[in-house]
């Protein structure tokens, strides 16, 4: 599995290339949540048993807000945080399956456009068939 | 005849001195008038047969009756305008009446008129409310257009359609991705691969994804000055406000650590 940075971030700085730097780390941290594997990797760690990681999972709620989201490429990491703040699924992730469970939904979620398009165009094609034949 | 007369005087000069009623008074006069009336022709009477004991008595209680009987007409007259008086009372009591009734009907009016309003601003200040969340969260449309475009092209929210099972691509970050980031570059700076490759990586799939660029789009660095995460000490020991949503039973209240930490795990 990937080896993900400890919570614990470089001493902070109060100049703006600390600030950058913390903001882009967090925008990459946050988007790792998206992945399901490195969820389970977490939690077989014990990472979601610490205290202040969870509290560190709290924070990053800010990825919410409008001015933030902005940069997200992976917006669904922002639904697995949600999920992440219930003691629950945190403990639920530990199992590889339960991870396996997650990243297979979340792809034919991520499918479902270009299925709903293979549909139309299917749908689409069956027609100018007809109204071929029927021109005959 | 002496015990009765002076009876009557002795009434009438009661009647005088109390505060009764006109009714009373009129009634008392009344009596005095027919007592000294009587005694009159007693006295009369006696007087055609027998020397009277005592002389001018006649006279005497001729000139009370005539004197109760003007103060019975004064209270008649009294009694007249006490009667006017009592009338015009009557009428005035009447106006009051239909004004209470006036009075009362205003009020209700008014107590349904502010309940009205007081409905009417309630709404009001909703819609207010909703206006004021609805402006917040006001987004140009430029912006959420790009942002779409932004998701959709790099094929993070829909897939590419020519994805099929084997493909390495994925809706999130997938390990390359990770370690090729800054996060990654941290804590591996000295096995860095070639481009941010590593050996063995997912790349053991047999084939290297032709979405790959040396500047991953998704660690945006397209960021203005002013837009900074939120403060936050190094020290996640403390249990901010408002906690896990669940566990409201299990707060303890740690120490706070003085150090940052900042070690790496691995």
């Amino acid at each position: 599995g990937c080896r993900g940075a400890r919570v614990g971030l470089p001493a902070m700085e109060t100049d703006d290339t600390g600030n950058r730097l913390r903001f882009q780390l967090e925008l990459e941290f946050v988007q790792c949540l998206a992945n399901p594997n490195y969820l389970n990797f977490l939690a077989q760690r014990g990472y979601f048993k610490d205290k202040s990681f969870v509290n560190y999972l709290k924070y990053l709620l800010y990825w919410k807000e409008p001015e933030y989201a902005k940069y997200l490429k992976y917006p669904q990491c922002l639904h697995m945080l949600e999920l992440l703040q219930y003691e629950h699924f945190r403990k639920e992730l530990v199992n590889a399956q339960c991870a396996k469970f997650i990243d297979e939904q979340q792809i034919l979620h991520w499918q479902h456009y270009s299925r709903k398009r293979m549909r139309l165009q299917q749908a689409l094609a069956e027609q100018q068939q007809q109204n071929n034949t029927s021109v005959k | 005849g002496a015990g009765g007369c002076s009876g009557a005087a002795a009434m009438a000069m009661a009647a005088g001195g109390e505060r009764s009623s006109t009714r009373d008074r009129l009634l008392a006069a009344l009596e005095d008038l027919e007592l000294l009336a009587r005694e009159l022709i007693e006295i009369l009477a006696i007087s055609r047969n027998q020397k009277l004991p005592q002389p001018g008595e006649e006279s005497q209680i001729l000139e009370l009756l005539i004197q109760r009987d003007g103060e019975f007409q004064e209270l008649m007259k009294l009694a007249l305008d006490q009667g006017k008086i009592h009338h015009e009372m009557q009428l005035l009591e009447k106006v009051v009446e239909k004004r209470d009734s006036d009075i009362q009907q205003l009020q209700k009016q008014l107590k349904e008129a502010e309940h009205i309003l007081a409905t009417a601003v309630y709404q009001a200040k909703e819609k207010l409310k909703s206006i004021e969340k609805a402006r917040k969260g006001a987004v140009s449309s430029e912006e959420i257009i790009k942002y779409a475009h932004r998701i959709s092209a790099s094929n993070a929210v829909c897939a590419p359609l020519t994805w099929v099972p084997g493909d390495p691509r994925r809706p999130y970050p997938t390990d390359l991705e990770m370690r090729s980031g800054l996060l990654g570059q941290m804590n591996n700076p000295s096995t860095n691969g070639v481009n941010g490759h590593l050996p063995g990586d997912a790349l053991a799939a047999g084939r290297l994804p032709d979405v790959l660029a040396p500047q991953y789009p998704w660690q945006s660095s397209d960021i203005s000055m002013n837009m900074l995460p939120p403060n936050h000490s190094n020290d996640f020991m403390l249990e901010p406000p408002g906690h896990n949503k669940e566990n409201e039973d299990d707060v303890e209240v740690m120490s706070t650590d003085s150090s940052s930490s900042s070690s790496d795990s691995d």
